[in-house]
């Protein structure tokens, strides 16, 4: 696929990639977060 | 490097043969086929379990299965109905259906698509795998609670991490959403152009990202709870198994409105199309999905009125969850509206459609009577909650999958199903679901709790109907399966572009069937 886009669709899939990283981290962190959240009560 | 033979892509020649095509697939299309089959199987995985429920509970008395057999059943058809039927389907739709309404090539990130779906089977080997194992599958409910869920057998690792592979499964799928919505639209395809589908789906995304990690992280703290020792959730070792409810209820209730937004989207698409009118207040429908979203997070334990909260705590929780009736509200009333002297005809998605809002609707008011704290501590762990989540649940989230399979199988295989039994099916399984959940109100109501294999005699008479209707229910379901198949191999005949009269919108200017790769140049859009 991606040898076959254009111009515009590879920078919309840079883009994306980059969002993609972000949000995924900040999944991440909900999963740490919430041990962490938990564990201030003991 | 260009000879001629360079110039000849292999991507254009359509997809590759055999299995091969499947495992490695790329295309937005063809993972979504996969996920749509893949939740039809699981579809009747779990419905060969409430069958067996059904069949226990159709007379007092032990009659089949023993008891612990009995709770598995009830355990794994939710898990497998939620994780693999309902959430799998919506997720398929969206891979068929998102890039093409918004005029992109395919999803964002197509590789990691491939991976989403193919880590599903996995996951659904560790779960199914756990009736093989000492002490048989999970059987403490889908909401596995603490202390009971801890006796699980060998089956409990199984279950934390195939709840672990689906949720990464399900993680990845709203990622790659989100972000193809957000960065793949075709030029002039503003945010409030979207068809409202789209929108339905972006919210429910990012519910997923906010959610599926904390459920994650419950189960694993249960997991170290039951093996290393830890004592997030045992009262012994200083901690609380209360939290755990609020743990998992705050994963829970975002999760149910996961299973609903979406098939918002799709009866948004549906009956304008029937209706031939333009969908009544578009972006009073965009906002009230996002209320809704906001709402469920704060809404959770109306699951747990009875544990023992302080006051402000219930009326809080009880405020809250009313508050959702209101954007409800204006989604139904909006859907009327769209209907109001439309000239509608009565195809089976929209008799799909209009199934949903009735049926959805007293789900809905069977809700609101539970969000009544006073009332709740009657009806809480009742068959009144039953018949409450299997009303939003099957007429709702089921039957708009159905409705959203009718409306875009000409779309995908490129021919009409047969009405006639389309339309039968859809008659036979909206009497037989009726028939299935309707007495189990007043089962609730009279008193019968959930999640038991057998009943004191006056609670006869309504499980003996309720089980007859979902026999009718389950065998009707064959008559879908067919309708599939024949459409898929010629139905009654080729569809049209637009296949539907009053169809609007991206995906109906392509052929049908949907050739294997589109708007690899974007469309322009007006
Ligand atoms: C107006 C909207 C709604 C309200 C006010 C509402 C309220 C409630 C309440 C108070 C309960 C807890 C009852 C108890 O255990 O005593 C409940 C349970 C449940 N609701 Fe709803 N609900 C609404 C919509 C929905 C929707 C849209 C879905 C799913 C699509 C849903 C799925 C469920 C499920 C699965 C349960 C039972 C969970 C369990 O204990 O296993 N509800 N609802
Ligand atoms: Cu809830």
């Amino acid at each position: 696929m991606s040898e076959q886009d254009d111009d515009r669709t590879k920078q919309n899939r840079r883009r994306a990639r980059f969002w993609a990283l972000v949000i995924g981290a900040v999944a991440v962190t909900f999963y740490v977060g919430i041990f962490l959240l938990i564990s201030t009560r003991y | 490097m260009s000879t001629a033979t360079d110039t000849h892509h292999d991507e254009h020649h359509g997809p590759a043969k055999g299995m091969r095509r499947w495992l490695f697939t790329t295309n937005h299309k063809d993972i979504g086929t996969l996920y749509l089959w893949f939740s039809l199987i699981m579809f009747f995985v779990g419905g060969a379990m409430a069958m067996v429920i059904r069949a226990e509970l159709i007379q007092p008395g032990m009659n089949l299965v023993d008891p612990m057999f009995y709770n598995q059943m009830v355990t794994m058809h939710a898990l497998i109905m939620i994780f693999g039927a309902v959430m799998p389907a919506f997720v398929g739709l969206a891979n068929w259906m998102i890039p093409m309404m918004v005029g992109a090539p395919d999803m964002a990130l197509p590789r990691m698509n491939n991976w989403s779906f193919w880590i599903l089977p996995i996951g659904f080997t560790l779960l199914l795998m756990t009736f093989f194992v000492p002490g048989g599958a999970p059987a403490a409910g889908w909401t596995i609670y603490p202390p009971l869920s801890l006796q699980t057998g060998d089956a409990f690792p199984l279950l934390v991490f195939g709840i672990h592979v689906l949720g990464i499964s399900s993680i990845m799928g709203a990622i790659n959403i989100i972000v193809t919505i957000m960065n793949m639209r075709a030029p002039g395809m503003g945010l409030l152009k979207m068809p409202i589908f789209v929108w339905g789906w972006l919210i429910t995304a990012y519910l997923l990202i906010a959610v599926m990690p904390v459920l994650a992280g419950a189960v694993t703290m249960l997991l170290t709870d039951k093996y290393f020792g830890t004592a997030f959730f045992d009262a012994a070792g200083g901690g609380d198994p209360v939290l755990f409810q609020h743990i998992f209820w705050f994963f829970g209730h975002p999760e149910v409105y996961i299973m609903i937004l979406p098939a918002f989207g799709i009866i948004s698409e549906i009956i304008p199309t029937f209706a031939r009118k333009k969908l009544f207040g578009y972006s009073a429908m965009v906002y009230a999905i996002a209320a809704i979203a906001f709402l469920s997070f704060i809404v959770w334990a109306h699951h747990m009125f009875t544990v023992g909260m302080p006051v402000a705590g219930l009326l809080f929780f009880m405020f809250t969850t009313m508050l959702i009736a209101v954007p409800t509200g204006v989604k139904i009333f909006n859907w009327v509206a769209t209907m109001w002297r439309g000239a509608m005809t009565f195809e089976t998605p929209m008799l799909y459609a209009l199934a949903f809002l009735f049926l959805f609707t007293i789900g809905g008011f069977s809700g609101l009577m539970l969000a009544i704290v006073p009332a709740d501590f009657q009806y809480h762990d009742s068959y009144f909650v039953v018949a409450h989540f299997h009303y939003v649940l099957v007429p709702g989230a089921v039957f708009a999958i159905m409705a959203a399979v009718y409306y875009w199988l000409p779309k995908w295989t490129g021919y009409m199903y047969s009405e006639f039994w389309g339309k039968t099916h859809f008659w036979l399984s909206t009497i037989s679901i009726n028939v299935t959940f309707f007495p189990q109100h007043f089962l609730g109501l009279a008193g019968m709790p959930r999640r038991i294999p057998d009943y004191a005699v006056q609670f006869t008479d309504f499980n003996f109907i309720s089980s007859i209707g979902a026999f009718v229910f389950g065998l009707s379901q064959l008559i879908f399966v067919y309708v599939i198949i024949h459409c898929i191999r010629g139905g009654v005949g080729r569809a049209t572009d637009r296949v539907w009269e009053g169809s609007h919108g991206l995906e109906w200017t392509v052929p049908s069937p949907a050739p294997y790769h589109t708007f690899e140049t974007a469309p322009e859009v007006k």
